[in-house]
C-alpha cells in the first residue's frame, strides 16, 4: 500500500508522521481497554465453562462500556486517614508512564511516493530514537511508583502489604525482563526498536524467537514469564490478591481513581506485550513474504492480541504463587538464566563474526533516502 | 534579539531541580523527601536529555529514579518510623555543621564561576543546533577513527576529501599509524582542513556520494534549497554523512554507538577503567550475596 502524494496541500505528512503516531497510540490504547476486557472475560468464562457477559449489547459487547459509565458516576469516596495529594497522585503515576512508553514502539510503516517518483518507507513511531528500547524500560521502572504510593498513602494495612509486595516483585522481575531485552538487542544489534524489527523481516524463520536456537526460545519465554510477573497479572498478581488482601494497592480507590488503576494496568499489558511482539515476533512485519501486501499495523495488532490471550490463558489456568515461590523463581531461575543465555549469545556473536564490532547495521529504512538517490540517477 | 527558549527550558528545569532538591531536606515525611528526590533524578534526567545524552538519560532513570529509589522507598516503608515528629532534629551538630558546609559549598561555587569567567564560552550544543557549520576540535569525537579513515580513502567519497586538504596535512594522515593516539596537532589540523571544506564549493556529487548513506535532512536540503544559499550546511551534512559516528550529529554526541566505541576503544584511555569499576561492582555483588546467606 503506497501513499501517492507526501503532501496534503501544503502540509508535508512525512513530518506529521510522528504526530499521527501519537494520536493512534494513545487513542488506541484508550478505546480498546473495553473490548480487552470484555475479550478476557468471554474467554475466561468459556475456559470456565461459563455463559459470561451477555446482557447489555450484542453478546455482552456493551458490558465494559455499561461499567466505565457507571464508575463514573460513581461517589468518589477519599478515606478520611489518607495522605491526600499522594493519595492522588498515585493512579496518576500508574497511568501516564504506560501511555508514555509506548512513544518509542513501531507498529506499523507507511510508504510514500516522494516528489522524484521514488516509494520511500517510513516507520510509524511517535520517537524514532536510539535509545527506543531504554526508552520503554525506563518508563516502565517508574509505573511502580504508582502501585507504591498507593498502597502506602491509603493508609492501610492491606494496602500497604499490596504496595511492598508490589515494589518487591517488580525490582525482582525487572532485572530477568532487562536481560531478556538486552538478549534481543544483541540478536539485533541495535537498541531502536524500528532496527530490531527490520532486522527479522522477510518471513517467520527471521524471528528472534528462532534465532540462536535454542536460545532465543528461551529467552523469550523468559521475557514472558517477566512480563507477565511486571504488570502484576495471574498467576503474579500478588499485590491485588483479593482472598489475602481485599483488592491490595487500590482497596481504598473508588470511582475513577479505580478505573486509572485498571486502565493503567491494561495500558502496560499493552506496551509490554508490543514490546515482545517488537522483539521477538517480527513486530509488524509478516510471518510469510507472500502475506506482505497485508499492511503492518494489522499484522502487529494480530500479535498483540495473540499475546494479550497469552495472558487470559494464563489467567485461567494457573493459581496465583506464593511469595516465596514467586520470589525463588525470579532470583533462583530465571535471572541465573537469562544471565546465561546472554552470555552465551554474546560468544555466539564474537566466534561467527569476528569483525561484527566493525559492520553497522543497514536499515532498511534509513537507507531509503539512499536508494531515492539512486533512482534520481 | 530573539527570544532564546532554551535558555527558558534550562532556568525552569534548574527551578524544580534545585526546588525539588531543597524540599528533599525540607520535608519532614521520610516518603515525600524520597518522591521530590524521584522528582530531582528525573529534572537531572531531562538535563541530560537537552545536552543530547539521550543514553546517559535513560540510564539515569533506569537506575537512579527506577530502580534505587525504589529500594529506598522500600525500606522507608519497612522502618515503620512513626510519626514525623518524633523525627525532628533535637539540638545537636548537625545543623550548624550543614549550615557552614552549604556556605563552603556556595562560596567554591562562586569561586569556580569567577575563574571561568575569563575562558571562552564552552559550548554545549553542536555547531549544526546554533546555525554555525563549522567543526570545534569537540565535534571530532573520534578522532582517531576520523584519520584512519581519512588515511585509508576506502570509499570515493572519503578519498575524495583527503585530496581536497592541504598536502601537508595529507602527509600528517600518511604518516598517521593505527596504534597511537592522534596529537592534539592532527585533530586541529583535520578540524581546520575540514572547515575549509565547509566553505568550499558545494561538495556534493552523486557519483562520488554513491556509497554514503545520506540523512533524510541531508537528501531533503539537496533536493529543495538553491544549492548556493545553503552551500555550507549541504557540505557540513554531506560530512556528517561521510563520518556518521567520527564527527558530531546534532543528536548524536551521546548516543550509545558513540558513547561504546569511546569506552571500548583501546586507543582511548578509558577501557581500563571502565573495566576495574565493572569488576569493582562484581566484587560488590558477591559480598552482598555473602553477607546475605542464611547461616547454618
Amino acid at each position: 500500500m503506497i501513499i501517492p502524494n507526501y503532501r496534503l496541500g501544503p502540509i508535508d505528512l512525512v513530518t506529521l508522521l510522528p504526530y499521527i503516531a501519537m494520536l493512534c497510540i494513545i487513542g488506541f490504547i484508550l478505546a480498546i481497554v473495553p473490548l480487552l476486557i470484555w475479550i478476557e472475560r468471554v474467554v475466561i468464562s468459556l475456559m470456565q465453562d461459563r455463559i459470561g457477559p451477555n446482557r447489555v449489547g450484542p453478546r455482552g459487547l456493551l458490558q465494559t462500556i455499561a461499567d466505565g459509565i457507571k464508575l463514573f458516576f460513581k461517589e468518589d469516596i477519599q478515606p478520611r486517614a489518607v495522605d491526600v495529594r499522594i493519595y492522588y497522585l498515585a493512579p496518576v503515576l500508574a497511568m501516564i508512564p504506560a501511555l508514555t512508553a509506548g512513544a518509542t514502539l513501531p507498529f506499523s510503516t507507511v510508504r510514500f511516493r516522494m516528489e522524484d517518483g521514488s516509494v520511500q518507507t517510513f516507520p510509524m513511531v511517535v520517537g524514532n530514537v536510539n535509545i527506543g528500547i531504554l526508552f520503554i524500560l525506563a518508563m516502565a521502572s517508574l509505573q511502580v511508583y504508582g502501585i507504591i504510593l498507593a498502597g502506602w498513602s491509603s493508609n492501610n494495612k492491606y494496602s500497604l502489604l499490596g504496595g511492598l509486595r508490589a515494589s518487591a516483585q517488580v525490582i525482582s522481575y525487572e532485572l530477568a525482563m532487562s536481560l531478556a531485552i538486552l538478549s534481543a538487542v544483541l540478536m539485533s544489534g541495535s537498541l531502536n526498536l524500528v532496527h530490531v524489527v527490520e532486522a527479522q523481516m522477510n518471513g517467520f524463520w527471521n524471528w528472534n524467537l528462532f534465532a540462536y536456537p535454542p536460545l532465543g526460545f528461551i529467552i523469550t519465554v523468559i521475557y514472558l514469564i517477566s512480563m507477565v510477573a511486571e504488570t502484576n497479572r495471574a498467576p503474579f498478581d500478588l499485590p491485588e490478591a483479593e482472598s489475602e488482601l481485599i483488592a491490595g494497592f487500590h482497596t481504598e480507590y473508588s470511582s475513577m481513581k479505580f478505573a486509572m488503576f485498571f486502565m493503567g494496568e491494561y495500558a502496560s499489558m499493552l506496551v509490554v506485550s508490543g514490546v515482545a511482539v517488537s522483539l521477538w515476533f517480527g513486530g509488524w512485519t509478516s510471518p510469510l513474504p507472500l502475506l506482505d501486501f497485508i499492511p503492518g499495523f494489522i499484522w502487529f495488532l494480530v500479535k498483540l492480541f495473540a499475546l494479550f490471550f497469552v495472558y487470559v490463558w494464563l489467567r485461567a489456568s494457573l493459581p496465583r504463587l506464593r511469595y516465596d515461590a514467586l520470589m525463588n523463581l525470579g532470583w533462583k531461575r530465571m535471572l541465573p538464566t537469562a544471565l546465561v543465555i546472554l552470555f552465551l549469545i554474546a560468544c555466539w556473536n564474537t566466534l561467527r563474526t569476528p569483525q561484527a564490532q566493525d559492520a553497522n547495521p543497514v536499515s532498511e529504512i534509513t537507507m531509503a533516502p539512499a536508494r531515492a538517490a539512486e533512482g534520481e540517477r | 534579539m530573539s527570544f532564546n527558549w532554551s535558555l527558558m527550558v534550562f532556568f525552569i528545569l534548574a527551578g524544580i531541580s534545585v526546588g525539588s532538591a531543597l524540599l528533599v531536606v525540607a520535608n519532614r515525611n521520610p516518603v515525600r523527601s524520597a518522591l521530590f528526590l524521584v522528582v530531582n533524578f528525573f529534572v537531572l534526567a531531562i538535563f541530560f536529555l537537552t545536552l543530547s545524552a539521550q543514553f546517559i538519560a535513560a540510564v539515569q532513570v533506569i537506575v537512579y529514579a527506577g530502580a534505587i529509589m525504589v529500594l529506598f522507598l522500600f525500606v522507608i516503608m519497612l522502618l515503620n518510623l512513626g510519626a514525623p515528629e518524633a523525627l525532628k532534629e533535637r539540638g545537636g551538630l548537625q545543623m550548624p555543621v550543614a549550615i557552614a558546609l552549604a556556605v563552603v559549598f556556595i562560596s567554591s561555587l562562586g569561586l569556580a564561576g569567577s575563574l571561568t569567567t575569563g575562558l571562552p564560552p564552552t559550548r554545549a550544543t553542536p555547531a549544526t543546533v546554533d546555525g554555525s557549520p563549522y567543526f570545534t576540535n569537540r565535534d571530532i569525537l573520534l578522532p582517531a577513527d576520523l584519520a584512519q579513515k581519512l588515511r585509508n580513502g576506502a570509499d570515493p567519497a572519503t578519498a575524495y576529501l583527503r585530496d581536497q586538504m592541504h598536502p601537508e596535512v595529507q602527509a600528517k594522515l600518511a604518516a598517521y599509524r593505527d596504534s597511537d593516539a592522534p596529537s592534539v596537532e592532527l585533530i586541529s589540523d583535520m578540524k581546520r582542513e575540514l572547515n575549509r571544506l565547509v566553505d568550499g564549493p558545494n561538495l556534493y556529487d552523486p557519483q562520488r556520494f554513491s556509497s554514503v548513506r545520506l540523512s533524510r535532512e541531508t537528501q531533503k536540503l539537496l533536493n529543495s534549497a538553491s544549492p548556493m544559499t545553503d552551500r555550507k550546511r549541504i557540505n557540513r551534512l554531506l560530512l556528517q554523512d561521510v563520518f556518521p559516528l567520527e564527527i558530531t550529529k546534532s543528536d548524536q554526541m551521546g548516543s550509545v554507538e558513540t558513547i561504546g566505541k569511546a569506552m571500548f576503544d583501546a586507543k582511548q584511555p578509558w577501557l581500563l577503567p571502565f573495566e576495574l569499576t565493572s569488576i569493582l561492582l562484581l566484587v560488590g555483588i558477591v559480598g552482598s550475596v555473602v553477607l546475605a546467606r542464611r547461616r547454618g
